[in-house]
């Protein structure tokens, strides 16, 4: 076998010595200026080969020969070869260009894939088995955030309230999963006519939004969307999926420069936002069997969506409904969601 | 112009260092190790830190020599895992009460000098060129001061002390470190410190003295719709244009101040770097890395990341192209020291945490 030149170190100094590397039977054979060694091939440890890099050899008494990238590190690699299989795997597949394409669009499909259905599943089930004080505490948290910095002191009379928590604890029967889940009035101030369910069975209306209702039927199927929401633990669900889609982002793109982070938030959010349709379509079909259940039109459910819709165009000065909305927008457009459950209440 | 083989007798001579790491190649190992880290839901990322680190040193080039990073995936490995347990403690802590999250994440904070340390001592136990390995001397005390101690002096002095502070990190940092036995040496003194941020400082006084007297005083014309208009705050629509680009200026001048910072940070640091008789000489341009900044992170941003390796090769090259060794005596005479392993909890848990324990110098 012929040889091949290669840099000497011997771990003692700093001394670079010019070499020239042969194989002969089981020995290495290391000869140059003032070296000369000849050392069992199988006391011999060749680091892990990584690109185009100069290899690192071993020798037993703590010498390192540098031997550069090529036919004769290959022959030596087969040679030493009896364990690191997979790395040699590894280094294989990092040279080849179609295998970095392969390992590209694995790695996107895999994060597409998790993203929309893993992370979900588990999101899923961690939210069902958070420790109830656990959930109560966040609850309470979240109200009181939103307090401060939303809403305000409900204005509505005590009686109203009454009526309506009466009306809300009687839907709330018809959701085992709900149980526990607790009816608060608000004043919307900036967010005006709006219901939302927040951890720990809070459900949340604003006087607006009893304002805007034509009739009580109206809160009601309101009411139960929101159960529906709670049932499922959907903000619970979102909070988790929410981090846990940002956690991944931040791990896979977890070594470029901080001032790059846009990249990674990007998908989190085109994510987010699929998240929460599929949420509202969930709560929009507990509503519906609810209105079933109890024998009320599906079509009042129907009524406040759309006045709510109408409500939030005149705030928002009515902008145009592009494809982009479609998919930025964290609700489903209103008339596609109407249409929908309307379609399913025949 | 390459180096000379062998020192003569004759001037210092600057031996310069190279990096040789090409993006296309890069990107497969990072594509891989992304891919890896992916299927074993983070349990391969030792191994593709290991094989990370080991392309960026192996490339790094020094009078025909490279770099090496030595450290064990394993060690790191463990490390990790003591990490990540400690991360779920947190993060779960912290959801089930805010407080207990406070504590621990004070607790975590206390700890930072030490990890510095440990993290330092790691990477540098696991670095060698020409087979002699690096080395940090512990000096947890002293860690304390300068990462801790002197933090909590900063308000009573108006924050006049955070240079003294940085000149004490980055000479702790140089201080400690030896390549093989033959310790670092910091020539700096607070008083360079000072005049860089000095610099900053003017730099930045000026800037926004400049656009106040602008807004107030309105000194210019803009054109609206064709018209000029005299700008003035409030009082015309120009005033508004003008606040726009200042909306637009501002951030772009503060991260330019805040790259001169770095950089002139890292020349000084360098410079005044000795290795017994041999200096580095580091000559990164304010300009130069605020463009490479700014366009790496247009192109990461804009193919959703996947320029990230030809990103990191480009910021590698330009760094080491302007850094050398300037030496008489050549760098043949270095002698290894006996050493003992060091274990990598400290790095991996300040990784995981956020924190860039890698200090750069």
């Amino acid at each position: 076998m012929s040889g091949i030149a290669a840099g000497f170190y011997d771990g003692t100094s700093s001394v670079r010595r010019e070499v020239t590397l042969a194989i002969e039977g089981a020995y290495l054979l290391v000869r140059g200026a003032g070296v000369d060694l000849s050392v069992p091939l199988a006391t011999v440890r060749l680091a892990p080969r990584l690109g185009s890099l100069a290899g690192t050899l071993r020798l037993p008494d703590g010498g390192v020969c540098e031997v550069p990238d090529g036919p004769f590190l290959d022959r030596l690699e087969r040679r030493l070869g009896r364990r690191g299989g997979a790395g040699r795997l590894v280094h294989r597949f990092e040279r080849s260009l179609p295998m970095a394409l392969v390992a590209l669009l694995v790695t996107a499909a895999l994060v597409w894939g998790f993203m929309k259905f893993g992370i979900p599943a588990l999101a899923e089930r961690v939210a069902f088995a958070i420790p109830p004080a656990t959930e109560a505490s966040l609850g309470r948290e979240t109200l009181a955030i939103l307090d401060r910095i939303a809403l305000e002191p409900t204005k509505l009379p005590a009686g109203r309230r009454a009526e309506l928590t009466d009306r809300f604890r009687a839907i709330t029967a018809f959701f085992p999963a709900a149980a526990g889940s607790r009816l608060e009035f608000r004043a919307g101030g900036r967010i005006g006519a709006n219901a939302f369910a927040l951890p720990a069975g809070i459900v949340v209306v604003t006087d607006d939004l009893v304002k805007l209702a034509a009739n009580d039927d109206e809160v009601a199927a309101v009411l139960a969307h929101e159960l529906g929401h709670v049932a499922r633990r959907h903000s619970m669900r979102h909070a988790l999926q929410n981090s846990a889609a940002g956690l991944i982002m931040a791990t896979l793109t977890g070594d470029i420069l901080s001032i790059t982070s846009l990249s990674a938030t990007l998908p989190t959010a085109l994510v987010d936002a699929k998240f929460s349709r599929d949420f509202e379509r969930e709560a929009d079909d507990a509503a519906v069997a609810w209105l079933r259940g109890s024998r009320i039109p599906v079509q009042r459910f129907a009524d406040i969506l759309g006045r709510l819709q109408q409500e939030a165009d005149k705030k928002r000065g009515a902008r145009e409904e592009g494809p982009v909305r479609g998919y930025l927008d964290s609700h489903p457009v209103t008339a596609e969601r109407i249409k929908r459950f309307m379609g399913k209440g025949k | 112009p390459p180096a000379p083989a062998a020192p003569r007798p004759a001037g210092p001579w600057r031996l310069r260092f190279t990096f040789t790491g090409r993006a296309g190649e890069y990107f497969g190992i990072w594509i891989m190790n992304a891919l890896l880290k992916l299927v074993t839901a983070g349990l391969y990322s030792a191994w593709a830190k290991v094989r990370k680190r080991r392309y960026f040193f192996g490339n790094t080039q020094l009078h025909g020599a490279s770099f090496d990073y030595l450290a064990d995936p394993m060690a790191i490995f463990k490390g990790w895992l003591i990490a990540a347990g400690l991360f779920l403690l947190y993060s779960f802590g912290s959801r089930v009460s805010p407080t207990l999250g406070i504590v621990l994440g004070l607790l975590f904070f206390l700890t930072i000098p030490w990890l510095v340390v440990r993290s330092r001592r790691f990477n540098a136990r696991n670095s060698a060129y020409r087979n002699i390995r690096f080395a940090f001397r512990p000096a947890y005390r002293e860690a304390y001061v300068v990462f801790a101690g002197l933090y909590v002096l900063l308000p009573f002095t108006l924050g006049l002390l955070f240079p003294y502070v940085i000149y004490r990190q980055k000479r702790f940092l140089v201080e400690h470190g030896s390549y093989g036995a033959t310790p670092f040496a910091f020539a700096a003194t607070a008083k360079d410190f000072y005049r860089l941020y000095f610099r900053a400082g003017l730099g930045l006084l000026f800037i926004v003295s400049l656009f106040l007297l602008f807004l107030t005083y309105g000194a210019g014309t803009v054109f609206v719709d064709g018209t000029a208009v005299p700008t003035g705050l409030g009082r015309h629509p120009g005033a508004s244009g003008l606040a726009l680009a200042m909306a637009f200026l501002g951030p772009l001048i503060y991260f330019y101040i805040a790259t001169y910072v770095q950089t002139a940070q890292a020349n000084l640091s360098w410079n005044a770097t000795r290795l017994g008789e041999a200096r580095f000489v580091s000559t990164l341009r304010t300009r130069d890395m605020a463009w490479l900044y700014f366009s790496n992170a247009v192109a990461v941003a804009c193919t959703l990341g996947l320029l990230i390796p030809w990103a990191s090769v480009r910021l590698a090259r330009y760094r080491y192209d302007h850094l050398a060794l300037e030496t008489r005596a050549g760098l043949d005479h270095f002698l290894a020291a006996a050493g003992e392993e060091v274990s990598a909890t400290g790095e991996e848990i300040g990784d995981l945490f956020g924190i860039d324990l890698d200090v750069a110098l």
